[in-house]
This record gives C-alpha cells, sequence and structure tokens, in this order.
C-alpha cells in the first residue's frame, strides 16, 4: 500500500539538507523523547494524536542520502520492535525538493505492507491505511519542526498542504 | 676479439629491442633474465627484485633452473651471503670460486652446485630496482671484463623497460579505475534518473489504483485493484533495490530470501556446516514486512545449530502449508530431549519472537539424528 505527505517550509533547500545530513540520532530526538540507537538502527517512537496519543516504538534505518539536481531522497525503513499490532513495517524515501529560491518541500513516498495478514488487507482500506497515513503525518510534520528549530528558522512557521 | 665484441653490441641493440616491446613488467623481468644467459653463454640466471626500501629480495626470477629443482630448495633467497653483497654494495660483482669466497653463506640442500658468478645491479631513477646474476660461464671459465661489460650494458637497458612497463602497468591500472568510475558515475546517473522518474510515475499509479479499489463495489474488481498494486509496489521495490543497492550500508528493502542465503553461507562457512537454502519467493515476498524478524528467528536457530548440535549439514527452509508460512531448521546433529531442554538452550528466545509475531514453534528432535525447528507463521 502507498501513502504520501509533504509540507512545505518556508525556507530554502540548503539548511534543511545540512540538517537532515547529520547524524540522524541529532534530528530523530525532536521526534521522539526515547530515540535510543541499537545497533545500526534507531529506536524512535511513531504515531498519532496529541492528547490521546496512540504511538508505538520502531526501529529505524536510514540509508545514504542520495543527491541529485532536483532533489536529496533520504531512504529509511521502520518496523515495529515487538509485536507489530496495528502499525505496519514501512520503507519510505524522505525527500527534500526546492520550490523556487525561498521554500522548499519535505515529502514522504510510503511503501507498507499492511500487518495482521489477509485479515489486515481486509480491514486495511477501512482502518489501517488511515493508521499508516496519519502515522507517516505525524512522523513528517515532527520531522519539519524539527528541521524548522535546527535550521534557526523557528519563526518562520511551516505551512502545511496535506495531499490526500 | 673486435668481431666478437662487434656481434654481441648487434646482440645488445637487439635485446634493447626486444625489451622494449614487451609491456608487462612479468614478462619484461623473464625476457631480462633470458637475455643475461643467452648473450653470456652463463648456464644459469636470475634476477632479485629488491624490496621498496632496497634491504631485501621479495621475488626471484630464475633460468636454466627446472621447476622440480626450485620447487626442492624451499623457499625463494632473500638475500644473504653474497646475493646481499650485491645488495650491500650496487657495484658489479665477479667471484670466480663462490664457495671460497668468504662471504658466501653456501646452498641450500638439492640446490645444483654453482662455482663462478657474476652480479649487476639495476639501476633506474636513482634508486636499485633488483639485481642480476649469473653462475657458471659455459666451459667453465669465470666471468670476464667483457661478460661484465655485456651484462652491465644490458642491465641499464633492462632499466628503462622496467620503468616502461611499471609506467604502462599504472596507465592500465589508471584505465581500469577510470572504466570503473565511468560505469559507476552512469548507474549512479541512470538510479536518479529512476528514482526521479519511473518511481514517481509507479508511485502515482499506485496510488491511483489504491484509491479506485477503495472506492470498487464489487470483490472481484476490488480484488483485481489490488493485486496490480502489489504489482506496482513490487516493481517499486525492486527498482529501490536497484538503486540504492547500488551504495554500501543501504538496508533498506533488502529481500528476505536473499538475506537467508547469505545468513546461511555465512554460517556454513563459519560452523563448518554444509547449510542449505530453500526458499519459496513469494512466501519470502509476503513476509518481507517481517524480514528482519524472520532473518533474526533464522540467526538464532542456525546459532543453536552451531552451538550444540554438531551437525555435518543443516537446511534452511521457508514454504506455504495451509495459508500460513513454515520455516524450517533443520541439522542432522547430536539431537537432544526436548522434553528436557533447558532454557540455556537458546530456545526461549525463538519463541518469545515467534510469539510476538503471532506464530508457533514446534521442535522434534531424536537423539543421534538431528533436530527440526518449525516455525509456523501467520500470512
Amino acid at each position: 500500500m502507498f501513502a504520501r505527505y509533504f509540507v512545505e517550509l518556508p525556507f530554502p533547500r540548503e539548511p534543511i539538507e545540512v540538517a537532515l545530513s547529520q547524524e540522524p540520532s541529532l534530528w530523530m530526538t525532536h521526534l521522539a523523547q526515547h530515540a535510543n540507537r541499537r545497533g545500526d538502527a534507531l529506536l524512535a517512537e511513531v504515531g498519532f494524536g496529541e492528547e490521546h496519543r496512540i504511538a508505538r516504538t520502531v526501529e529505524i534505518e536510514f540509508a545514504a542520502p542520495v543527491h541529485a539536481e532536483s532533489k536529496t531522497v533520504i531512504p529509511f525503513r521502520w518496523s515495529a520492535t515487538g509485536p507489530g499490532g496495528m502499525f505496519p513495517a514501512l520503507d519510505a524515501d524522505l525527500e527534500v525538493a526546492p520550490l523556487g529560491a525561498e521554500s522548499t518541500q519535505l515529502s514522504i513516498s510510503a511503501r507498507y505492507v499492511p500487518p495482521l495478514g489477509k485479515l489486515g488487507r481486509l480491514i486495511d482500506r477501512a482502518l489501517l491505511s488511515r493508521v499508516a497515513e496519519a502515522t507517516v503525518k505525524d512522523f513528517l510534520d515532527r520531522v519539519a519542526a524539527a528541521v524548522t528549530e535546527m535550521g534557526g528558522a523557528a519563526s518562520a512557521a511551516a505551512v502545511y498542504h496535506p495531499s490526500g | 676479439m673486435a668481431d666478437r665484441r662487434g656481434d654481441v653490441d648487434l646482440r645488445l641493440i637487439d635485446a634493447g629491442m626486444v625489451l622494449a616491446s614487451e609491456l608487462s613488467l612479468d614478462a619484461v623481468l623473464s625476457r631480462i633474465v633470458e637475455l643475461a644467459v643467452e648473450l653470456t653463454g652463463a648456464r644459469y640466471g636470475a634476477l632479485g627484485v629488491l624490496t621498496p626500501d632496497g634491504s631485501a629480495i621479495e621475488d626471484f626470477i630464475t633460468v636454466g633452473i627446472t621447476e622440480d629443482q626450485r620447487a626442492s630448495l624451499g623457499d625463494p633467497p632473500t638475500g644473504h651471503g653474497l646475493l646481499g653483497a650485491l645488495i650491500n654494495d650496487a657495484r658489479p660483482l665477479r667471484v670466480p670460486d663462490i664457495s671460497a669466497d668468504p662471504r658466501s653463506v653456501g646452498f641450500p640442500p638439492h640446490h645444483p652446485p654453482m662455482r663462478s658468478l657474476l652480479g649487476v645491479p639495476i639501476t633506474g631513477r636513482g634508486r636499485v630496482f633488483g639485481d642480476l646474476y649469473l653462475t657458471d660461464k659455459d666451459g667453465g671459465e669465470p666471468f670476464d671484463d667483457e661478460d661484465e661489460r655485456v651484462l652491465t650494458v644490458l642491465a641499464s637497458q633492462a632499466a628503462v623497460a622496467v620503468e616502461n612497463a611499471r609506467l604502462h602497468d599504472e596507465a592500465e591500472r589508471s584505465a581500469r579505475d577510470l572504466r570503473r568510475l565511468e560505469v559507476l558515475e552512469d548507474r549512479e546517473r541512470i538510479a536518479k534518473e529512476l528514482h526521479d522518474g519511473v518511481i514517481q510515475s509507479l508511485f502515482a499509479v499506485g496510488m491511483s489504483l489504491q484509491g479506485l479499489a477503495t472506492m470498487a463495489t464489487d470483490d472481484e474488481t476490488t480484488r483485481r485493484l489490488e493485486a496490480a498494486v502489489e504489482d506496482v509496489d513490487r516493481a517499486i521495490r525492486d527498482l529501490r533495490n536497484y538503486i540504492f543497492g547500488l551504495r554500501p550500508g543501504v538496508l533498506a528493502d533488502r529481500q528476505l530470501d536473499q538475506a537467508l542465503k547469505e545468513l546461511a553461507s555465512e554460517f556454513g562457512a563459519r560452523a563448518d556446516v554444509v547449510t542449505v537454502v530453500d526458499v519459496d519467493a513469494g512466501v519470502a515476498s509476503e513476509l518481507s514486512s517481517r524480514a528482519a524478524d524472520v532473518v533474526q528467528l533464522v540467526r538464532e536457530a542456525l546459532s543453536n545449530v552451531g552451538r550444540h548440535a554438531a551437525a555435518t549439514t543443516c537446511r534452511v527452509s521457508l514454504f506455504r502449508a495451509a495459508e500460513r508460512a513454515i520455516l524450517e531448521v533443520d541439522d542432522d546433529g547430536r539431537g537432544f530431549d526436548v522434553a528436557a531442554s533447558t532454557s540455556g538452550m537458546g530456545l526461549d528466545n525463538l519463541r518469545g519472537r515467534v510469539g510476538s509475531l503471532g506464530g508457533s514453534v514446534a521442535i522434534e528432535s531424536v537423539l543421534g539424528e538431528g533436530t527440526t525447528v518449525r516455525i509456523t507463521l501467520p500470512l
């Protein structure tokens, strides 16, 4: 299954890439208080919701960024550290693409396999796809917030555009 | 005398041309020794290539000694005795009777008898590259001034030829590196274009089909659309594997069947247990979201085989049965009493991990015949 989400950040591509080019554990700490290392992977919390947050600890692996003229892509994957429950394993690309000189699009294109096998596929349309989409959106929002803070551009509030 | 010298000089010119025509360093070195023997009428010839610091011999090329003789001599010389004398004092060395020279350290067992010696250094770019040694001139006479002159001239030609060959080798290496770099750059460019273009398009198609599937009102259409989504997903996965597989350290979307084969191969080599892998690629694909867990399960099971089983063969199988994935690790080791097994045998971890995946573990073991660990996972 597929999920895509993006945000626009009102500053150039370069400071965002600089922030994201740092060791992921540095900017992952902005995503989850429990971010930690386990071997080559990071343990972090992903989920959605503010007041009644539904979240899981996942193991995230980041690959080396791929730099192209039009964008930079950081491949990553996450998988639940314990019983998967409703949280799918996910393979995704975090992309940084300029939108002119002063704004940049930060996006995630994710693919996931609905958990719980065939049963999961049956209920995916009703529920699990929303869980995946909400989790991806939450994750990217937090990345954007972290990047904004790290880029010293906290005053430049991000303008969010859910892509559906 | 003048005729002999003129004849030898002509042969030296020929020798120089022969050497100049050789571009491979190994071929040049062999040819130098052959020419030295031919030009002087020596029975044996050798070229000792010196280490970069010029203190010892690192390669020793011979003429006149058979393969069997060379094998019976053991390790090649490194530069003691008279060979070392030429290394330490890079000037022509003539010895009429080797055994009578105080610098001689004698010959190793099985070494053919040799009496007279002529040696000259091969010098290029201000450093000694190696030394040419000749022994036992035809007729039993000692080497004379003319032999020394000929060998010295040949050595100077050899130095140029060696330098040429080295430059040629370096140029070839550089050209190979350049070609490799060009291929890598080309693959990198293609990978970026694939990611920018093809994957983006496939992703858009996949999302559209996914959206249509949610709107479809009959089951058959939904099923077909979902199958198409899975096909698109598989195509994207393969492309990502290709793109990111070029880069070291990338783990994203690694295929489970490949990971299991690598794991088994690594275990087989480390534990000296012949390990075969039989994986149903379709089942592996369906388990891709749990690939890390499946790999860890197999790792733990193989670890148990390595530590406890004393097996000679082992098999890792992944197949489908009753719409479930069956992961089996079986060995032909000593077996054990399952009922009496303790947590120290590594089974608790296995059971815990399988339980977290919603699966079950069954262990069958027969003393003296082997053990089968069968893990059933939901698909």
